[in-house]
């Protein structure tokens, strides 16, 4: 009887523990501290860019830059890589349009940001 | 996105997964899967390299399809305990090729088989001759069974009426140097038996032992790590050429 748990714990309990591996995403991506919190740094950045504050706009761009790829590093086993890509790319989009301090396209690039955070490993 | 470091783990994943997958599905051999067995077994073996290298979409759909076509297999395989029909439309049905000496066409044409093919798989059963077979059946495996004719099998003991020693599987007693205990026990022998068989040989001790089998008709097969090839008489002319 004890032979039987024990060989279907040796199966079942791998493939479940991948599963839930594979599905962490949504709550690696998740703020674990003040660093890594995404989506506070892209509220700053979005304020920063109301108020047209563009130093302040460039400082809260590279806490999202480092908040992203602490969040990247965590989540990359079952990520897509397309997803990651996009949000690099969009990142690499904000900084040129706080660099060039326009603020529409910078709100726009921050907005898409968001919204590609938000479905990232879903 | 470090892709080398993901495919590590992506790969220890999808290899576990599979080994798991595999053993609860069973034991067949690669020789007896029907053609059914054969493309599901790719298509999981498919689903799980994809797991591993395929970065273009997320690693839990193909984790998902992997347990999916493991599951609706394990779920075919235990219908078909169940059901003779499922069987033969999974498994399909062995088609008599050959019946009464007469090769039959039609049979041969419903699975695309073709004369070269049946006198293949004779051959490989030793038949050079058609005219030695009274039937040849054709498994959902892809091999071929063969009843030679009465006057073309072998003769057996049976036949000419002989009692023969009855012999059955042995039991290993010692694996690698290593007395295993519970065979011991089973066939009522003690290790002072197997110790004082081994001196018999002139073995001193069941660490130089790397397999002790012992027989139905009570004889002890012992193979030593320490081989005693006898060496192979060697003509000089061959070497002086």
């Amino acid at each position: 009887m004890w032979a039987k748990v024990v060989k279907w714990a040796v199966y079942i309990v791998p493939i479940v523990a991948f599963a839930v591996l594979l599905n962490a995403g949504q709550v690696l991506k998740r703020p674990m501290g003040t660093q890594d919190d995404v989506l506070g740094h892209l509220h700053a950045v979005e304020q920063s860019v109301l108020a047209e504050d563009w130093a302040g706009a460039g400082t809260g761009w590279e806490r999202t830059q480092a908040a992203v790829d602490r969040v990247a590093r965590r989540i990359q086993i079952d990520a897509e890589k397309g997803e990651m890509q996009d949000l690099a790319e969009e990142l690499a989009r904000l900084r040129g349009t706080i660099q060039a301090q326009e603020r529409g396209p910078a709100l726009e690039h921050v907005s898409v940001l968001k919204s590609l955070f938000h479905e990232l490993g879903r | 996105m470090n892709l080398g470091w993901v495919v590590a783990i992506r790969g220890v994943i999808s290899f576990i997964t599979l080994l798991v997958f595999t053993n609860i599905l069973g034991k067949q051999q690669v020789g007896k899967l029907t053609f059914f067995d054969f493309i599901t077994g790719i298509t999981i073996g498919d689903l799980a390299a994809t797991l591993t290298v395929d970065f273009d979409s997320r690693a839990w759909p193909h984790f998902v399809g992997l347990t999916i076509w493991t599951g609706l297999a394990l779920i075919a395989q235990y219908v078909a305990l169940k059901s003779r029909w499922w069987a033969r439309i999974t498994g399909g049905e062995p088609v008599i090729l050959i019946q009464s000496g007469h090769i039959l066409e039609k049979n041969m044409a419903q699975c695309r088989y073709r004369f070269d093919d049946l006198l293949m798989q004779l051959r490989e059963k030793n038949v050079f001759d058609v005219q030695e077979v009274e039937a040849a059946v054709l498994e959902t495996n892809g091999t071929l069974s063969v009843l030679k004719r009465s006057q073309f099998q072998p003769v057996t003991p049976n036949d000419l009426h002989l009692t023969t020693q009855y012999k059955g599987l042995g039991t290993m007693l010692i694996h690698e140097g290593n007395v295993l205990g519970g065979e011991l026990k089973q066939v009522h022998l003690t290790k002072e038996w197997l110790a004082d068989e081994l001196h018999i040989q002139g073995i001193m001790s069941t660490k130089e032992v790397a397999l002790a089998i012992l027989g139905t008709d009570g004889k002890l097969f012992v193979d030593l790590y320490r081989d005693q090839v006898p060496d192979i008489p060697v003509d000089d002319q061959l070497l002086s050429h």
